[in-house]
C-alpha cells in the first residue's frame, strides 16, 4: 500500500519488534500508518486467513509500526513534539479500531458456530424422518446431540427406520390395490400393515420409560404432525375421521358398528383428557405448594416427580386405545375395505410430513 | 342375590387354584360384598388421576358407579393388595402404578382402566352393563 512497507523486513509475526533493520527509516514511516497499532501489545494469532472485516494491508504495516515508534521518540522528540503527539493519538485510535473487529469477528464466529450446529440437528432430525438429506455431512461430528439418554437414542434412530418400512409398505399397497391381486394377498399386507403399526406403539412404551416428556413434546415427529399431538399420537377420533369417506360400499351392520365404534372412541379419549386434565392440576398444586418465594423447593420438586410416574401410564393408555380402535376398525371392515383404509391413513401422514418440510422451506424460495 | 353367586364362584376357585391360603377370608369377603352392591363398582385412589380418568368415563355413558376410595377407607390397604392379587392372575401386568382402578360390573371383575377401554372399543362392554342393569338402551 505504500512504500515504507517495501524497506522493511516482512515478519510472520505482528508486532516484532526489529529495530536493526528499520533504522534509518523512521522518518518515512509514519506518513501512512492509520489503520494498525498496538500490535506490540497484542498475541499473534491476530492473523486470520479469511478475513471479511480486517484489511489485509494493515497486517503488513503492523510489522513496521512498532519499531518507528520507539526511534521517533528518541530521535525527534524536540523537534517536532505536535506531530508526534498526534501519531500516537492515531495509532492509539487504530489500534483500538482494530481491537474491535477482532471482536466482532471472533462473534460473528460463535454465532455461526452455533448456527451451524443448529443446522446440523434440524438435519439429523430430517434424515430420520425420511426426507432425503446429501450425505456428505456428519451430523454426529460436533457431538452436540441433545440425545444423551440411550433409550431415546435408540428410539429416534429405531423411529427412522419405521417411517422407511412404512413408506415401502403405502408404496406397496398402492400398487396391489391399482392391480388385482387375490384377497388373500391383500389380508397378508394387511396384516403387516397393522403388525406395523403395533410396533410402533411398542417403541413408544419403551421410550416412554426411558424419557416420557420426550414422547409427550412429539419432537421425534414433524411439526405439522405435532400440531395435532393428543398426549404422543394421533386422536383415535381423527383416524376414524381420517378413513370413514374411503369406504364407500358398506353394509347396514357395518354401518352400525363404525357408529358404535366412533362413540366408543370418543368417550374413551375423552375420559382420558379428562385424566390428563386432573394431573395437570395436581402437578401444578404440588409445585406450587408450600409458598413461592423462599428459595427452597426441594421437597416440591421431588413430590412432583412421583406424580410425574402417572404420566407414563397416561401415554401407554392412549397408545392402546389407538391400538385397539384400529384392532376394531380391522374386524368390521373387509379385507380390501381394510387395506384402501390403511393405504389412506399412511398417505394422510406422508402428507401432513410433506406440509412440514414445504413449510420449514418455505422461506429459502426467491421472492 | 345373582351376582353374589357369581362372585363367590369365580373368587373361590381362584383360591383354590392358587392356593392363597394365607389370603385372610375376611377381606376377600369384604371386596366381594362391595363388588356386589352396585351394578357397577369402582375401587380407586382419591388422588389418583387414571381413576379420575375411569369414572369420567362411566359417568359420560350415563352410568353412576358406586365408588370406594380405598386412601380414605378404613381397610383400604387390605383391600387394596387383594385387588392386586386378583388382577396379578388375570391380567399379567397392571398399567397404573398401583393397580387401580379396578372396576367390576355385575359382580365380576372386568379389570384395569385398559381392560375396561378395550372392551368399551371392541363392543363388549355396552352389553356388560345392560345385563347388569346399569343402562338402559
Amino acid at each position: 500500500m505504500n512504500s515504507a512497507s517495501t524497506h522493511f523486513v516482512p515478519t510472520s509475526r505482528v508486532g516484532i519488534y526489529e529495530p536493526l533493520h528499520q533504522f534509518g527509516m523512521w522518518g518515512e514511516t509514519f506518513k501512512n500508518n492509520i489503520g494498525n497499532g498496538g500490535s506490540m501489545n497484542t498475541p499473534n494469532h491476530i492473523l486470520i486467513p479469511n478475513n471479511q472485516k480486517l484489511d489485509n494491508t494493515n497486517l503488513s504495516e503492523d510489522t513496521s509500526h512498532g519499531t518507528p515508534h520507539m526511534f521517533d521518540q528518541e530521535a525527534s522528540t524536540s523537534r517536532h513534539p505536535d506531530k508526534i503527539q498526534r501519531r500516537l493519538a492515531q495509532n492509539r485510535e487504530a489500534a483500538r479500531k482494530s481491537r474491535l473487529r477482532k471482536k466482532a469477528y471472533v462473534q460473528q464466529l460463535e454465532t455461526s458456530r452455533l448456527k451451524l450446529i443448529q443446522l446440523e440437528q434440524e438435519l439429523d432430525r430430517a434424515r430420520q424422518q425420511g426426507f432425503y438429506v446429501g450425505n456428505g455431512i456428519d451430523t454426529s461430528s460436533l457431538g452436540f446431540s441433545e440425545t444423551m439418554n440411550p433409550g431415546i437414542a435408540a428410539f429416534e434412530m429405531e423411529y427412522g427406520h419405521w417411517i422407511e418400512e412404512q413408506n415401502k409398505q403405502i408404496c406397496e399397497l398402492r400398487t396391489v390395490l391399482h392391480g388385482h391381486v387375490t384377497d388373500v394377498e391383500l389380508r397378508s399386507q394387511v396384516e403387516n400393515a397393522m403388525k406395523h403399526y403395533f410396533e410402533l406403539f411398542r417403541m413408544k412404551s419403551a421410550a416412554a420409560k426411558a424419557d416420557v416428556f420426550f414422547v409427550m413434546s412429539g419432537m421425534w415427529r414433524t411439526s405439522a404432525e405435532r400440531f395435532f399431538l393428543w398426549i404422543g399420537g394421533f386422536r383415535p377420533s381423527d383416524l376414524l375421521k381420517v378413513l370413514l369417506p374411503h369406504f364407500d360400499v358398506m353394509t347396514d351392520q357395518q354401518v352400525l358398528d363404525v357408529c358404535n365404534l366412533r362413540q366408543s372412541c370418543q368417550q374413551a379419549e375423552d375420559a382420558l383428557s379428562q385424566g390428563m386434565e386432573k394431573l395437570q392440576h395436581t402437578l401444578a398444586e404440588c409445585v406450587a405448594r408450600g409458598g413461592l418465594g423462599e428459595g427452597n423447593y426441594i421437597p416440591q420438586v421431588n413430590s412432583a416427580m412421583e406424580r410425574l410416574e402417572a404420566l407414563v401410564s397416561f401415554v401407554n393408555q392412549a397408545d392402546h386405545l389407538r391400538h385397539e380402535t384400529l384392532q376394531q376398525m380391522h374386524r368390521i371392515l373387509t379385507t380390501r375395505q381394510a387395506a384402501r383404509g390403511l393405504l389412506a391413513l399412511g398417505e394422510y401422514f406422508q402428507r401432513l410430513r410433506a406440509l412440514s418440510s414445504s413449510w420449514a422451506t418455505r422461506h429459502r424460495e426467491p421472492t | 342375590m345373582q351376582y353374589r353367586t357369581e362372585t363367590r364362584s369365580s373368587l373361590s376357585s381362584y383360591n383354590k387354584v392358587n392356593n392363597m391360603g394365607m389370603f385372610p377370608s375376611d377381606t376377600l369377603a369384604r371386596v366381594e360384598s362391595m363388588a356386589a352392591e352396585n351394578a357397577v363398582v369402582i375401587f380407586s385412589v382419591s388422588t389418583c388421576c387414571m381413576c379420575h380418568a375411569v369414572k369420567g368415563l362411566f359417568r359420560g355413558m350415563g352410568v353412576s358407579p358406586a365408588v370406594h376410595e380405598l386412601d380414605l377407607h378404613p381397610y383400604g390397604a387390605d383391600i387394596h393388595r387383594a385387588l392386586l392379587r386378583l388382577l396379578g392372575c388375570s391380567n399379567g401386568a397392571s398399567t397404573s402404578p398401583g393397580g387401580l382402578p379396578v372396576v367390576f360390573i355385575g359382580g365380576k371383575m372386568v379389570g384395569s382402566m385398559e381392560r375396561v377401554m378395550a372392551s368399551h372399543i371392541n363392543g363388549s362392554l355396552v352389553p356388560l352393563l345392560k345385563d347388569a342393569g346399569a343402562l338402559w338402551l
